[in-house]
């Protein structure tokens, strides 16, 4: 009897000790509602986008000047311009950008956490496609739609480490992307090894443009998203067979993991990188026009009749993209946002094209900010300044005389 | 002048860096110099083409472009950026020069 008293105490107590181990470790939290966060801006964005969208995310949670929840949806720019043109909301748990409260160990290099979306989904604040919304859809946008061009994004065609290729030109790609096993160039013959992403994705619709290959017939692997290609090009064990379709600013974070290669265009003499040295991360060429595969990024907004953007919070996200003075002023010059992720404001071009793939045109901007964009880089021989004086028949712009 | 190019070609396939295909790729940060057949200039600078004088001669004797207008001189403009010479193998190029449908 005694026996049994203690063995059923002994249970006891290590249950109740268990249940104590429970409740001290950490449970999953549940995702929070999406709508409990302060200011959310609710984005369909391409995923080459990401990075942008959490650094500035970032900064507008900790901003006290416009504090501001970004809470995003990964897709095609195709999806999201089909999503935004008929009124598709956002029904899948998206992503967001959590506080240094909430989250004190978060920083953009790491995954962002989730929350759980309002039953019957959210409307869509902002699309964000990352090449000319014409690839996917000819037509003008909805009455009460209006697409404003953002920075610009390049892509490339990126191989492993271990590979001994440099450049690719644009009949190679041809031949390469458009007929893959039966192409006859080498190294890239074996379709195992091509990864590309689907005809719905802006890397792959920017490229095969600029290899006049129809994206609907891209030979290789299709992935879904960004990473997967990264990360089957940066595995691969047969590195010279392989090549992989990357937007140029998710190269630049992962440039330990893979090589891009320089492009030379139709009717163009030399292969370029998009910037200046395969080392440089100033997008000389793509700035000035030698290096090709490039597109602008588009933000598909909900406008009033004068074409305005109907919510605030919305013109203030876009007018920080854009480079445009926001107000309230941002406590950070968000320009810098990005150009330090890898796009190029439009302020900053030499050249601008009309359409997918179309040819270059020289572009002067009327409010150039190219100063601002090398002294971002590292180096302008620009004059400093806070207001026009020192800055002759020019304008002072971002902290530096521009031309105008 | 035809000759001089071919030579010039010829000269990068000789010295590019030989991959395991048949294709030659060269990178180096100079335009060859069109002038008395030297060939990289060592200041890293763009290329200083000669030409005979006169105003504009239509880019006849340069390897780039120090004015671009139009797309085509937009990307073979001068620059000091670095540029990489490869001449591909292309089986199935047309004879014309032209590329075969894709399918």
């Amino acid at each position: 009897m005694r026996v049994g008293l203690m063995a059923t105490c002994a249970r006891g107590a290590i249950g109740a000790i268990g249940a104590a181990f429970g409740l001290f470790m950490a449970k999953p939290a549940l995702a929070l509602d999406c709508s409990t966060y302060p200011n959310p801006i609710y984005i369909e964005s391409g995923d080459t986008q990401e990075p942008l969208l959490k650094n500035l995310g970032q900064k507008l949670r900790a901003s006290t000047a416009m504090p501001m929840t970004v809470i995003y949806r990964t897709t095609g720019t195709c999806q999201l311009t089909d999503d935004m043109y008929n009124g598709t909301k956002i029904t899948v748990n998206p992503s967001y950008i959590p506080s240094v409260t909430e989250d004190p160990n978060w920083d953009p290099s790491k995954p962002s956490p989730t929350c759980t979306i309002a039953s019957g989904g959210t409307p869509i604040d902002v699309a964000i496609g990352a090449t000319f919304i014409e690839s996917c859809n000819p037509n003008p946008p909805p009455n009460g739609l209006k697409l404003f061009e953002g920075p610009v994004q390049a892509y490339g065609f990126v191989v492993p480490k271990a590979s001994t290729q440099t450049a690719l030109t644009a009949e190679e790609g041809y031949f390469v992307f458009g007929f893959g096993n039966t192409g006859q160039i080498t190294p890239w013959n074996d379709e195992t090894w091509m990864f590309v992403r689907t005809p719905t994705k802006s890397t792959q619709l920017t490229l095969m443009a600029a290899l006049s290959v129809p994206p609907g017939k891209t030979k290789g692997q299709a992935k879904d998203k960004s990473s997967e290609v990264l990360s089957a090009v940066a595995a691969s064990t047969e590195a010279e067979k392989t090549i992989g379709l990357l937007g140029v600013e998710i190269y630049d974070a992962n440039r330990d993991k893979v090589n891009m290669l320089a492009f030379r265009g139709f009717k163009q003499k030399y292969a370029y990188y998009p910037d200046s040295t395969p080392n440089a991360r100033d997008k000389k060429n793509v700035r000035d026009g030698h290096y090709l595969p490039w597109a602008p990024t588009v933000y598909i907004v909900p406008v009033d009749g004068q074409g305005v953007p109907t919510s605030a919070r919305t013109k203030y996200f876009l007018d920080l993209v854009l480079g445009n003075d926001p107000t309230p002023t941002f406590e950070t010059e968000s320009l810098q946002t990005v150009i330090a992720r890898g796009l190029i404001p439009e302020c900053a071009m030499k050249v601008t094209r009309s359409f997918e793939g179309g040819n270059l045109s020289l572009y002067d901007s009327p409010t150039p900010c190219g100063c601002y964009y090398d002294s971002i880089q590292g180096t302008t021989s620009c004059t400093q300044c806070t207001n026009d004086s020192p800055c002759g028949a020019g304008k002072c712009r971002h902290g530096y005389c521009e031309a105008k | 002048m035809r000759t001089f190019k071919v030579a010039i070609v010829a000269l990068f396939l000789a010295a590019g860096a030989l991959g395991c295909d048949n294709s030659s790729t060269t990178p180096h940060e100079t335009l060859p110099s069109f002038d008395s057949g030297s060939n990289a200039q060592g200041d890293g600078g763009t290329t200083n083409p000669t030409t005979d004088g006169s105003a504009d001669t239509g880019n006849a004797n340069k390897d780039c472009y120090d004015n671009p207008q139009t797309h085509e001189e937009i990307i073979n403009a001068c620059t000091d950026a670095v540029k990489v010479t490869k001449t591909p193998n292309l089986p199935l190029m047309q004879p014309d020069g032209s590329l075969p449908p894709i399918q």
